[in-house]
């Protein structure tokens, strides 16, 4: 068998200024006719060392526990990665971006956005784009949840109403600044998926149904702000009816692989308006003269 | 052996036959799975297989060649085989789905896979193709004939097998096929009946067993089968393409619907086409109750005017005949080129759309809309209404290498010219950003305006847009005050806007629908009353109005313009801005790189100094690139021609093939003598440019003739170039058998490489600086070649 142990010196230079900590240098157990192992250390900074031989079965303890050791702290460091990503992405992706409200940019750093998407799409959960997740279906860009988040002007006695769950990143999102977030897929397998990475996330508040998301949730209406997150090619009158006077309701408009606009409806009794937002800085369409 | 020898001829011909239906159905399943620009690229590269052959050959002649015998029918039962596995071998790493390439690099390697599982049959047909040619150079002209005229069969026998078989099984049918062309030619050792068994165990299992081609997440047809109940009703196939009916009681028909709508909109079934939407099947209103789209602004022309009758172009399932019928129309045309859907819906399931088609009044015309408007010179209408431009949520840019032949310029004067004096043109466009698709329409009644001398453009046009759609109108006479205070009206009671009326006042562009992109409205403003060019200059997509000669309307991108759209949009969001245009580039890159492979390998075997390799070069490859762009160029304005845009591309295929085939059979009877070749190539020039010049005119003049006449015409126009062009091959292997046999089959190689690398080439031109060019590029490859045809073949 053969194995290495790494021991990383902290530093290894000599000199008045050295602050030699560990030694470094590169181990490696070899297997002898005896069964015992003789580990061979070479200095890498030119210090020799002698050679002490080891037994067998404190090895294999130091390897087992350096083997739980390493995966706990391949773990631990996963997280600390996603963390650290999460983190990252709040600031160049969406605070760069002018999102200011504190309460989305809160809400954004807290929810692990890597836990609501295909494990293969994992490693690029924090990136500036939207994941495919099956069904034709993706999880948006991260700095669209965000505009979508700030653009309800999120309260903590707000009352949410999604339409479709998706990947429930969106509901997650929205929950971590209200309780009452109701959220509603016609796809039975994305009701699903989408329940289960609530649950899962720690999210199993938020209200899920398996519906026709035409209708809203007329048991729970009005509600202050509505999420519509899967494109149709109308607003439904119906969600129109549900929202609060003086509620807003988001849709983005656009191809989930293209720059999506956003469009705010907003209620004032009878009065509807709706308002096209851009979701990057604008910038005219034209050219310098040559 | 003589008869090996004698069947042969035959054996090209049907293989050729086979390969070129082939290529048909994998971009008619490749249309149906992906979209059709990914379908072009697969084939694209799948073509290669050709060129690869030619290089395959040129390693190993002296082998191949020694054991031809042999050899051939083995290449044709590999042929065969790899024919009838493609359907389940491209599937082994999971499924390709183009949508998805410039964000999975994953699928990078499944798309390269499916090259050279695509790549295969043509390989091996190739090859045993060339290396007939190589064995037989001396009998090439009558060789060449039956290739040609083979591949001119093949791609009406697709046309006919659309209509005959479901299409799961036609790729095991052409390799029985195959498998004939290899009995053929079957080898005195009787262990080649095992190899023809086996070889039959594949097709048989396909038909057994047939896989059924499965759509992208990302076609409209996969969200609408995702609802609760949804399901397929109805499934067709034929050339136009699949079509499917699909039935779920959440499918609503509201698009861009008043948010002052408090009914509740249809549910209806949706007919979708190769998984593509191709129109809800609306049907019929009673007249007491108001029709749907009059809550959207497809609405706006019954609010301004009462048009009594009514021309429908490209009236898909017919609502805008339903939205007609409702508002008391007399008369309405309607043209639709999709046959099958126009024959589902008139006389196999009228119920579908409540009989629409068999109203009193109603005449649906199953021709494409440029043929039937030349054709038709008819009664002046009150309303001419043009499909939907764009989609919610956009299309991704899928449309942009379309020719969309009634979208241009010209085809606007022709519309125009069928007005009444209160006539008036109706298009509706979705909203989209950057704006684009508004800006190109609203550019091209301008100049349209404009070249009828109207100095008050503002006058003719008017526009309201909702948060998701803009309608916009041009009229014959100016709009009167009235008629722009009934659009005002109409607007206020809609929650949407007017975006453009002679009168406009700033504060009502954004009373109900606010934007921040306010240049739009500068924008539309500049084109309509000020001059349009700085901003042609000035605006980072290219919205000067489509013309026949440029007919892709949906095409905005340049190459100009890339490098700052990056910048804005980053590399992962810029391919799906304009797909079509994107993957054109693509396509043309990764040809022209594994081109470059394919060519330079064999020069590793024959070598690289001596023997004036660069006329072979130049020869073939003028060939090469000469005869693809000018079979583009014909096929665009023959198809315009014509009418029918799937049965027009297969009869010009066919009949250019085919009198290439007859003049490369009466090539054989020439001395191949470079005074002869001269005179040959300088001939072809001299008809392209003719052609250039007088093809559309000459065919404007006859545009109104029968559809039996204009066939007729194209044969006639279509004989001499083509049999002149099939000449020169044979020639130019001639020429070579008789001082370089060696680089015989480095040209076939050149040849095919060359041809496939022209498609994408000529399609980048097109799209930027039109067919005109493409011709005259034509032209030039075809005097390189003759020009080449003086030194080629000289010395060793």
């Amino acid at each position: 068998m053969k194995g290495i142990l790494l021991f990383e010196a902290k530093s290894c230079v000599t000199g008045d200024q050295a602050v030699y900590r560990r030694p470094a240098y590169r181990t490696t157990i070899q297997p002898n006719r005896d069964m015992k192992f003789t580990v061979n250390h070479i200095n890498l900074c030119g210090m020799s060392s002698p050679l002490p031989t080891v037994s067998p079965l404190l090895v294999v303890m130091l390897l087992l526990l350096f083997g739980t050791g390493t995966m706990t702290a391949e773990s631990s460091s996963d997280e600390d990665r996603y963390t650290q990503q999460r983190e990252s992405m709040v600031q160049q992706q969406i605070a760069n971006r002018g999102i200011e409200d504190q309460l989305t940019l809160d809400a954004m750093r807290s929810v692990p956005r890597h836990l609501f998407v295909p494990e293969s799409q994992q490693r690029r959960a924090y990136n500036d784009n939207p994941l495919p997740i099956g069904h034709g279906q993706t999880i948006s860009q991260p700095y669209i949840v965000a505009m979508m988040t700030e653009l309800i002007e999120p309260r903590s006695d707000m009352r949410v109403l999604e339409i479709g769950t998706g990947s429930g990143y969106q509901a997650a999102v929205l929950a971590e600044f209200t309780d009452e977030v109701y959220t509603i897929e016609i796809i039975g397998d994305l009701a699903q998926f989408g329940e289960n990475n609530l649950r899962d996330a720690g999210y199993d508040f938020v209200n899920v149904k398996h519906a026709d998301g035409y209708h809203g949730w007329e048991e729970h209406a009005p509600f202050d702000a509505i999420v519509v997150t899967a494109a149709a090619d109308h607003i439904p009158p119906p969600l129109v009816e549900q929202l609060k006077d003086g509620g807003r309701m988001i849709i983005p408009v656009g191809s989930p692989f293209q720059t999506q606009n956003l469009m705010l409806v907003e209620k004032d009794g009878e009065d509807i308006q709706t308002r096209n937002l851009l979701p990057v800085r604008f910038v005219p369409f034209t050219r310098e003269d040559d | 052996m003589k008869d090996f020898f004698a069947r042969i001829p035959l054996s090209i011909g049907i293989t050729s036959l086979a390969l070129i239906a082939f290529q048909l159905v994998i971009m008619q399943i490749l249309s149906i799975t992906q979209w059709h620009h990914f379908a072009y690229m697969v084939i694209s590269m799948a073509m290669l297989g050709f060129g690869a052959a030619g290089t395959f050959l040129a390693l190993f002649r002296e082998w191949l060649k020694k054991h031809v015998v042999t050899v051939l029918p083995i290449l044709y039962v590999l042929c065969a085989v790899s024919m009838a596995a493609t359907s389940w071998m491209v599937g082994i790493f999971g499924d390709f789905d183009a949508f998805l390439l410039f964000f999975e690099r994953a699928q990078i390697g499944v798309m390269v896979f499916s090259y050279l599982v695509y790549c295969l049959p043509f390989f091996f047909g190739g090859l045993a193709i060339t290396l007939v040619f190589y064995h037989q150079v001396e009998e090439i002209g009558r060789l060449y004939f039956f290739n040609l005229g083979g591949s001119a069969f093949g791609g009406v026998a697709a046309i006919a097998l659309f209509w005959i078989i479901p299409l799961p099984y036609i790729a095991s049918l052409l390799a029985l096929l195959v498998l004939i062309a290899a009995w053929l030619v079957k080898p005195p050792d009787r262990r080649f009946a095992v190899v023809l068994a086996a070889g039959l165990l594949l097709p048989v299992a396909g038909f057994l067993y047939p896989v059924t081609p499965q759509t992208s997440e990302y076609k409209a047809i996969y969200a609408s089968l995702q609802l609760p109940d949804a399901e397929v009703v109805h499934e067709s196939s034929s050339p136009f393409g699949l079509l499917q009916s699909v039935s779920a009681p959440a499918q609503r028909f509201a698009p861009a619907l008043s948010l002052q709508y408090r009914g509740e909109p249809p549910v209806r079934d949706i007919l979708f086409n190769n998984g593509e939407y191709f129109g809800t099947m609306l049907g019929r209103f009673d007249s007491d109750e108001r029709h749907i789209l009059d809550y959207t602004t497809r609405g706006l022309p019954y609010a301004v005017r009462n048009p009594e009758s009514m021309l429908v172009l490209k009236s898909g399932t017919g609502n805008d005949i339903s939205h007609g019928l409702t508002h008391g129309l007399d008369r309405i045309d309607a043209v639709e080129p999709h046959r099958q859907a126009n024959n589902l819906l008139m006389n196999r399931h009228p119920e579908w759309i409540d009989s629409l088609y068999h109203q009193p009044g109603v005449t649906v015309h199953g021709s494409s809309v440029r043929t039937w408007l030349a054709g038709h010179p008819g009664p002046e209408v009150d309303l001419v209404t043009l499909p939907v431009l764009g989609a919610f949520g956009g299309t991704s840019g899928v449309h942009a290498l379309q020719e969309q032949n009634h979208l241009t310029l010209e085809a606007f004067h022709e519309i125009w010219d069928r007005l009444g004096d209160t006539g008036m043109i109706a298009v509706t466009v979705w909203t989209e950003h950057p704006p684009r698709a508004p800006l190109k329409l609203a550019a091209t009644w301008r100049q349209l305006l404009d070249d009828h001398g109207i100095t008050h453009p503002q006058e003719h046009i008017m526009a309201v847009r909702s948060w998701g759609t803009i309608t916009f109108l041009l009229s014959r006479t100016p709009f009167t005050g009235s008629e722009r205070e009934a659009a005002r009206n109409f607007s206020g009671s809609l929650n949407f806007d007017p975006l453009f009326l002679s009168d406009i006042r700033p504060e009502e562009r954004e009373r109900h629908n606010r934007t921040e992109d306010r240049s739009f409205f500068e924008q539309i403003d500049q084109l309509i009353l000020g001059d349009p060019g700085p901003l042609f200059a000035e605006y980072l997509f290219d919205i000067r109005p489509a013309t026949d000669d440029r007919p892709f309307f949906s095409h905005f991108m340049t190459w100009q313009s890339i490098p700052e759209l990056r910048e804005m949009y980053g590399d992962d969001q810029l391919p799906y801005m304009e797909l079509g245009f994107i993957l054109a580039g693509v396509t043309l890159i990764q040809i022209v790189l594994a081109s470059l492979i394919l060519i330079l390998l064999p020069l590793f075997r024959v070598g690289w100094k001596g023997t004036r390799r660069r006329w072979t070069f130049l020869y073939f490859s003028g060939i090469g690139i000469g005869f693809m762009f000018f079979e583009m160029v014909l096929i665009q304005k023959l198809v315009l021609y014509l009418g029918q845009p799937v049965y027009a591309t297969a009869a010009v295929l066919a009949a250019l093939l085919l009198f290439s085939g007859i003049g490369s059979f009466y090539s054989s009877r020439l001395d191949t003598v470079r005074r002869t070749l001269l005179r040959t190539g300088g001939i072809i020039v001299a008809l392209i440019l003719l052609y250039a010049l007088l093809l559309m005119p000459l065919l404007h003049l006859s545009m109104s003739w029968p559809l039996i006449a204009k066939t007729i015409h194209v044969a006639v126009l279509l004989a001499p170039p083509a049999f002149f062009m099939g000449m020169m091959f044979p020639f130019g292997l001639r020429l070579l058998s008789g001082s370089n046999e060696t680089q015989i089959p480095w040209a076939c190689g050149i040849d095919s490489c060359l041809s496939v690398s022209a498609t994408a080439l000529a399609t980048l031109i097109a799209l930027g600086s039109g067919f005109t060019l493409v011709m005259g590029i034509a032209a030039a490859a075809y005097g390189v070649t003759t020009l080449a045809s003086l030194r080629m073949g000289e010395g060793k």
